[in-house]
């Protein structure tokens, strides 16, 4: 028996190409069209003979399709999924499963990723409803922690759905991935590759060094400063001779930081022409000195008068950006590539010391950008935390709007290496300080800080914030109101479980001050629904 | 004590008639807001303190809330945050014995139900005026007949000279077809032929207006002879038509069923005035499936919580039809509760298919037939998705993301609920494990 579908598609196919042109043009063929193979069209002929064409037509279509819907065979060849592996690890229950959803359309992502590191911690995954959800969300960090929460039932889902192939980059072989992949999963892989193998890593790009762009070259040799030993010196002393500056400018900054290799030693020696220091001297210096206050010695720089074009090599580039003098550009850039510990060494003075020297110094701005980039590469924390101290008492008289900016993004550059404990005393001095002054600096103070925080610093932060939002009155208590209500929105989603209580109280204090504009009012509310919404990730996710 | 919701927070979410409410519940679903909250198997209730302090009080037999705010949306902020922080943390809400102010509630809530009963017993119970129904009737089908009669030239016309003239101008002109059918009182014809001027240009666009067309012109060939038809059929097309029957009619006309009805799928359309909710429940007895349409404009509430993955006792009163398939709820009896445990349906497609072909016997109308197919795994071609049984075969799955059905199966088998029109298959529900998880809108 034909099955009702392949006849009634060639029938019904035939009888609408007819109606589409219209049965006055096509009677003789309609009338045929009419008779059909099927059981319903016997049924069909014994239908009143007197009927016009047109209706006949009609009825003839909507019968075999009603004959078609109650009789629709089924194909037989379409291959079902095959099964996931079953789970290693337990799913989290309900309450969490219902967590989650909210959070993934809740702002910010870090409550999420908060949640999901739990469920990691706690060895759960998450249930198999919440997968598609989850492996839509963009948020980089959050797809960092997503191959650890979502099974074997994650991973299967991901082998079918294209969307979320990118979660297959990482099971794949790193080697593939390295020939094969995109920019940004090279990049990816060359830097676990680094963490695990450096000589592997080294051996990769030694490989494809040659036919990679030039701003890829930069982007993977800012790879090995992670790790970076005196292995790496050939590559970048190979790298010295590339034909783009940007590559010779990255080879040779992080060459200074190999402390035994001759580049390093090249350039010391090469900046130590322009650069001279004399220790403070007389009885004044001899009193302070015995009373623990020493005074600054007297910093001399001596820029270069003209380019030497050689320096082209280390990717010093002859012309300075535009709002900057040569001189100064060329002070910095040489001295920039000199490890910092060398100046100590030199002139046998601390951190401290030649940083305040450098404040008071002709070429003070020139001088300090150069050691605040080198502290930065040579992970120097004495010295990134003098610098982002000395610039605060940089001088800002004829500071041009460029120097200005330039002086807040070093300090913000340097509040994101310091040393955490002299990040949480800065921060907490910022929040005692009379004005809150350069507010962004010191909340990027806060990304150095290791999260959780401790119970004693995240206490002691509210109180101060507590004290100072009490203290805030006269005519600029409302922007006054605004910073500390930006603090408390920073810190909200740092803070240790303990201080949940603590920070809702504030909160609420901060809620009831009178006149509130209402984007503070909403800011506040915002807060409010983020500590009671870690509340709840604690609670439902028990570690 | 039991704890005073069996339901989940996804569940109570369904409830919210926009997601605003639901974000302004969620926010409101914290212990320092409420106070003397407390339950009493029958009854849920609180104080929110809000920019006053409103006493919210709900209904657990079927999730009917009351709130002293302002508010005209239904279930209000207030309501939806007490019924999340139930279900999320049962143990915030004591034992206790209800406040006047929700027993009074109660109280007026049983007279209102008794009230309601009493009246459509006694509309059954009044005898009809016969003879002015009859002539009510007649003249009805007198306006029906004239505009019927137009629309069937027109679409003769519309074959004899072409569909290609419907290609280009054709909406406006099914509009205006659509407008005439909706004064000629036969509003079911016009919403048909609104469907036809909006069917997308797929390769096969002909066909499938032709075939509309063919069904729009047996409707009006069974209404000419609606008089041979049985009594039954006479219902169904009269529905199809579009002549609503008032719930009194139902209950003295329909047949009633007694059972525990699961909730099995539920789809809501917004036009942007008026919202439609299509409820399928599956009698756990019986086997019997029923359709619960509700309607409501703009935000106002639906007048029953039914809630997917739910089960409750209820007597149903089915509309009159060869194929009982559209009911009402004339009487809940008890709470609904989260359902778990193995929801009775088709072990082969081939009975799915044996099924929609006696129901089309029975009722040529019919479009959609409920259904919960048992153990089947989720398949995808470069075209389309498929579920496949224990067989073998393969049913095809309407056009949409059914990538949580597939995540939710893990390529084992499962239980799905849904709707299959004779050419795709819906999913709304799937059962996995013991735990009803809701799919598609």
């Amino acid at each position: 028996m034909a099955t009702p579908s392949s006849a009634w598609e060639s029938e019904i196919k035939t009888l609408s190409d007819i109606a589409l042109i219209g049965t006055a043009r096509f009677a003789e063929d309609a009338r045929a069209a009419l008779h059909g193979e099927l059981p319903v069209d016997e049924f069909l002929a014994r239908v009143d003979v007197g009927m016009s064409l047109e209706r006949r037509v009609l009825l003839t279509a909507a019968v075999r399709a009603a004959y078609d819907r109650a009789g629709r065979s089924l194909p037989s060849n379409v291959e079902p999924f095959t099964a996931a592996p079953s789970e290693t690890r337990a799913t989290a229950a309900n309450p969490v499963t219902a967590l989650v959803m909210e959070l993934i359309t809740t702002q910010p992502p870090a409550l999420l990723r908060e949640a999901l590191e739990r469920l990691m911690r706690a060895e759960l995954i998450v249930a198999p409803g919440t997968l598609p959800a989850l492996l839509d969300v963009r948020d980089s960090r959050v797809r960092d922690i997503l191959p650890h929460v979502i099974g074997e039932r994650g991973r299967w889902v991901s082998t079918l759905d294209e969307r979320a192939a990118w979660l297959l980059d990482v099971a794949l072989e790193p080697r593939t991935i390295w020939q094969e992949g995109t920019h940004a999963q090279r990049i990816a892989v060359l830097r676990e590759q680094r963490a695990v193998a450096p000589a592997d890593a080294r051996a990769w790009l030694a490989e494809t060094w040659a036919q990679e762009k030039a701003e890829h070259r930069v982007q993977f040799l800012e790879l090995f400063g992670v790790g970076l030993s005196s292995a790496d010196a050939s590559l970048l002393e190979d790298a010295l001779a590339d034909r783009s500056i940007h590559v010779r400018a990255s080879a040779a900054r992080l060459l200074s930081a190999i402390a035994d290799s001759d580049t390093a030693a090249r350039l010391s020696a090469r900046a130590d022409a322009f650069l001279g220091y004399e220790p403070p001297s007389g009885v004044l210096a001899r009193v302070r000195s015995a009373i623990g206050s020493a005074a600054a010695g007297t910093l001399t720089a001596t820029p270069p008068q003209a380019f030497e074009q050689m320096w082209e090599r280390d990717g010093i580039a002859a012309r300075p950006a535009k709002g900057v003098g040569e001189r100064a550009h060329w002070l910095t850039e040489l001295l920039a590539l000199v490890r910092p510990a060398h100046w100590e060494e030199r002139f046998g003075a601390s951190a401290r010391d030649l940083v305040r020297a450098a404040i008071e110094s002709e070429w003070s701005q020139a001088i300090l950008l150069a050691w605040s980039r080198a502290a930065v590469t040579h992970r120097s924390s004495v010295w990134i935390t003098a610098l982002w101290d000395g610039w605060r008492h940089l001088s800002l008289e004829n500071a041009t709007p460029t120097d200005q900016a330039l002086r807040r993004m070093m300090r913000e550059q340097l509040g994101l290496h310091m040393p955490p404990d002299d990040a949480e005393a800065r921060v907490l001095e910022a929040l005692g300080a009379p004005e809150p002054e350069m507010r962004a600096e010191y909340l990027a103070l806060l990304e150095a800080i290791p999260v959780p925080w401790r119970d004693e610093f995240a206490h002691a932060v509210l109180r101060e914030l507590a004290r100072a939002t009490k203290a805030s009155t006269g005519p600029d208590q409302q922007l006054v109101r605004s910073i500390w209500i930006d603090y408390l929105e920073r810190i909200s989603p740092r803070l240790p479980r303990a201080l949940f209580d603590d920070a809702l109280a504030l909160e609420a204090e901060m809620s009831a001050t009178e006149s509130l504009f209402p984007a503070q009012q909403r800011k506040l509310e915002q807060i409010r629904q983020l500590v009671q919404l870690r509340e709840r990730i604690h609670q439902e996710i028990p570690l | 004590m039991p704890m005073p919701l069996v339901l989940t927070v996804e569940q109570v979410a369904t409830l919210a008639p926009d997601p605003a409410s639901l974000s302004a519940g969620r926010k409101l679903a914290a212990g320092r807001v409420w106070k003397h909250m407390g339950h009493d198997g029958r009854a849920l209730w609180g104080e929110c303190q809000g920019s006053a302090l409103y006493q919210v009080r709900v209904d657990l037999n079927d999730f009917a809330a009351k709130c002293s705010c302002p508010s005209r949306k239904f279930p209000c902020k207030h309501a939806l945050g007490l019924l999340l922080m139930a279900a999320a943390s049962p143990m915030e809400i004591p034992d206790a014995t209800a406040p006047e102010w929700v027993a009074d509630w109660l109280g007026k809530r049983g007279e209102a139900a008794q009230k309601k009963e009493t009246k459509a017993e006694a509309v059954a119970a009044t005898p009809v005026d016969e003879k002015a129904q009859a002539q009510r009737v007649l003249k009805r089908a007198a306006r029906v007949d004239e505009g019927l009669d137009a629309l069937d030239l027109w679409i003769s016309d519309l074959i004899r000279n072409g569909l290609g003239s419907l290609a280009d101008q054709g909406e406006s002109a099914l509009e205006g077809q659509a407008s005439r059918m909706v004064d000629a009182q036969a509003p079911g014809i016009a919403g048909r032929l609104r469907r036809i001027a909006s069917l997308p240009r797929t390769p096969d666009w002909s066909q499938r207006v032709l075939v509309a067309l063919g069904d729009v012109v047996l409707l009006i060939e069974a209404f000419r002879r609606i008089d041979t038809l049985d009594a039954p059929l006479q219902d169904d097309v009269r529905t199809s038509i579009g002549w609503t029957v008032k719930d009194e009619e139902v209950t003295a006309r329909g047949i009633a069923a007694d059972d525990r009805w699961l909730v099995i799928g539920q789809r809501t359309e917004d036009d942007g005035r008026l919202r439609t909710q299509r409820s399928w429940l599956l009698g756990l007895e019986s086997r019997r499936y029923a359709l619960v349409l509700q309607f409501a404009a703009g935000t106002a509430p639906f007048s029953q919580m039914l809630i997917p993955g739910t089960a409750f006792e209820a007597r149903l009163r089915y509309w009159p039809s060869a194929h009982p398939s559209r009911a009402l709820i004339e009487e809940r009896r008890g709470s609904a509760e989260a359902w778990s445990g193995i929801a009775p349906g088709f072990e082969h497609f081939s009975d799915l298919l044996s099924a929609m072909s006696h129901a089309l016997a029975a009722q040529p109308w019919l479009d959609l037939l409920p259904c919960v197919v048992r153990a089947v795994r989720p398949a995808r071609t470069a075209e389309s998705w498929h579920l496949v049984d224990a067989p073998g075969r393969a049913l095809p799955l309407a056009t949409a993301d059914h990538w949580k059905l597939a995540a939710l199966s893990g390529g084992n088998p499962v239980d799905v609920s849904g709707e299959w029109n004779g050419e795709t298959f819906l999913p709304l529900g799937a059962f996995v494990g013991d735990t009803f998880e809701r799919l598609g809108v």
